[in-house]
């Protein structure tokens, strides 16, 4: 058994108003459904319907959490989420698989089609949303362990990362995490590519190089008290994400920045407006600019 | 049927609700025609099957109404307005900044259960709420009404498939069969027909009736309900756009209407005028 299926079936065992849909999307799912009964729905592969259904039991008391690949959850299923969760703001979770470059554990080999590089966009386009990027299958875990507590839709771009050894503050809901400490230079990522930005990370302070590294776990709404220590704190800022360059952390810096009048050297490394060519991940990582090399060039080219 | 209620007293119940529609017809107007094409089968549920107070209540075991074609849903105020779910005097306030009456199912009137206005969320919604009675363990009714217009819509047809697949005997889907759409009528534009097949071969149980003939809703819908079948069920009710206002029935022009006042006095003598004078039970 896996930790997000135990995580899911004693969540379940704890809270029996919680029911547990997919679009038949069962990859993190396998031992769930014959333990679940009728708190297990697959609707098929109708994105619309699971969470047009997903919102009917929201209504009425229910917690829905609803899986799908991102791509066709948040793009397919997009005005559902917006009309029948979003302005209802009915608490409930949507949680998406094989998300940007991780199209899955060992490859992105689906292509275009599937790569989620828009999702963060959509989601924070929804008013009463909340979404939550964790790095690994830890920081899902712990996100779920707090949805009792929603009080509108939230979004989980689920990792396919199994726990990432790294130490890490406490967790608490809608705060992001300095993983590395350190001056003049902070990089700022989530999900994926947060492990890349730490084997960066681990080359650069083997070399010295004083940097920190941020884990930006919840995008919306963004934690600003962090943002204003990060950019009062360090001179030159880098975003590190797996996602267009409009929409995303790349997009809510920008916005921060305007917003607050900072002036700051701010780079931003991202998949630009671009479709990638599909492959295994390291293959396919090779054709961004999300390379572990290209990080550390851009940290220590000044 | 909860209650034994007169043809004259619900035939004159339903004028005063089609009044309440001409009331919503002015000074930025309703889609009057839609409105008048399901207002009969409306006004039945809400006289006939509904306990009122369970709803006012919003007890859990309440039968629920979902408005699919959200549109329409001047008929739904007009009604709720007349069992006094809603006070009538808010009928006055509509599509003023004073409340919340506008052309499409607000969820914070009393009555409206979900919110609606885009076409196709519906019954995937009803789904939703007919697992959370099964979940719930209460045998109420969760019924859909869609227009056979927004059976256009391919998310209906997930719906069709998945309901099908969950044996929601709870759920029954009325398709209002107007046969029009914005523009045109349905079989000219995307054809329906065979529709009650459509849906048989989908799985579901099937009836038909005379969306306006209240015998025969009558009987069609205490089959649905009796119906042994572990299946859901659907209903067509074949009506008529703008039923009851010879000027406006079935007329393309019609499916929206904002009227003039004197235009409005002489629809309102015309409703008066099918007021019942003496019929018995």
């Amino acid at each position: 058994m896996e930790l997000y299926e135990s995580k899911i079936l004693s969540l379940v065992k704890e809270n029996e108003k919680i029911v547990v849909l997919t679009a038949e999307n069962r990859v993190s799912l396998r031992n769930v459904p014959e333990k679940l009964n009728q708190n297990f729905i697959d609707v098929g592969i109708s994105e619309q319907n699971l969470i047009g259904i997903g919102a009917g039991l929201a209504k009425l008391g229910f917690l829905p959490i609803m899986h799908g690949m991102s791509t066709f959850l948040t793009m397919r299923a997009f005005e559902f989420i917006r009309t029948d969760l979003g302005y209802p703001k009915l608490p409930s979770v949507l949680v998406g698989t094989f998300n940007g470059l991780s199209a899955t554990a060992n490859g992105t080999a689906n292509g275009p089609t599937h790569q989620a590089i828009e999702d963060i966009a959509l989601m924070r386009l929804v008013p009463n949303m909340t979404v939550a990027t964790p790095s690994d299958r830890l920081e899902t875990l712990q996100i779920l362990d707090n949805i009792s507590k929603l009080e509108g839709p939230l979004y989980i771009r689920d990792s396919n990362f199994e726990s990432m050894e790294i130490e890490r503050e406490p967790f608490v809901w809608g705060k992001n995490d300095c993983i590395v400490k350190g001056e003049k230079i902070a990089i700022l990522s989530f999900g994926t590519m947060l492990d890349i930005c730490l084997k960066a990370s681990k080359k650069l302070s083997e070399k010295s190089i004083s940097h920190a590294v941020y884990n930006m776990r919840f995008l919306k709404p963004i934690d600003e008290e962090m943002l204003n220590e990060i950019f009062s704190k360090f001179a030159k800022i880098i975003v590190v994400e797996d996602h267009i360059d409009t929409g995303g952390l790349s997009s809510i810096i920008r916005e921060f920045a305007w917003k607050n009048g900072k002036d700051k050297k701010i780079i931003f490394m991202n998949l630009r407006n671009n479709f990638f060519r599909p492959g295994n991940f390291s293959d396919a990582i090779q054709n961004t600019e999300l390379t572990i090399g290209k990080i550390i060039a851009k940290v220590t080219d000044s | 049927m909860d209650r034994e209620v007169s043809k004259k007293e619900f035939n004159d119940f339903l004028i005063e609700c089609k009044k309440n529609v001409l009331k919503m017809s002015q000074n930025g107007g309703c889609f009057i025609g839609s409105a008048f094409s399901c207002i009969d089968i409306i006004g039945y549920l809400y006289n006939h099957v509904f306990d009122i107070e369970k709803i006012k209540n919003k007890e859990k075991d309440r039968d629920i109404l979902l408005l699919s074609k959200g549109h329409a849903v001047s008929a739904l105020y007009a009604v709720l307005a007349e069992v006094k779910i809603i006070s009538k005097d808010r009928l006055d306030n509509y599509l003023t900044n004073n409340d919340d009456l506008y052309w499409h199912p607000n969820p914070n009137v009393s009555g409206i259960e979900f919110h609606s206005g885009s076409m196709g969320h519906g019954l995937s919604i009803g789904i939703g709420m007919a697992l959370a009675s099964r979940l719930n363990k209460i045998n109420n009714k969760i019924i859909v009404i869609l227009g056979d217009g927004e059976l256009n819509e391919g998310s209906i047809w997930e719906s069709v498939l998945i309901a099908n697949a969950y044996n929601l005997k709870n759920l029954i889907v009325i398709v209002d069969r107007n046969r029009r759409q914005a523009n045109t009528t349905t079989e000219e534009l995307i054809p329906l027909e065979s529709l009650r097949e459509k849906f048989s071969s989908f799985g579901w149980i099937t009836y038909s009736c005379d969306g306006h003939d209240i015998n025969d809703i009558s009987k069609n819908l205490e089959q649905i309900f009796e119906d042994p079948s572990n299946k859901p069920r659907m209903l067509v009710a074949n009506s008529i756009r703008g039923k009851g206002i010879p000027m406006i029935e079935d007329n393309p022009k019609y499916w929206f209407g904002d009227f003039q006042e004197d235009q409005l006095n002489e629809f309102n003598k015309i409703l008066d005028s099918q007021k019942r004078i003496d019929e018995g039970k």
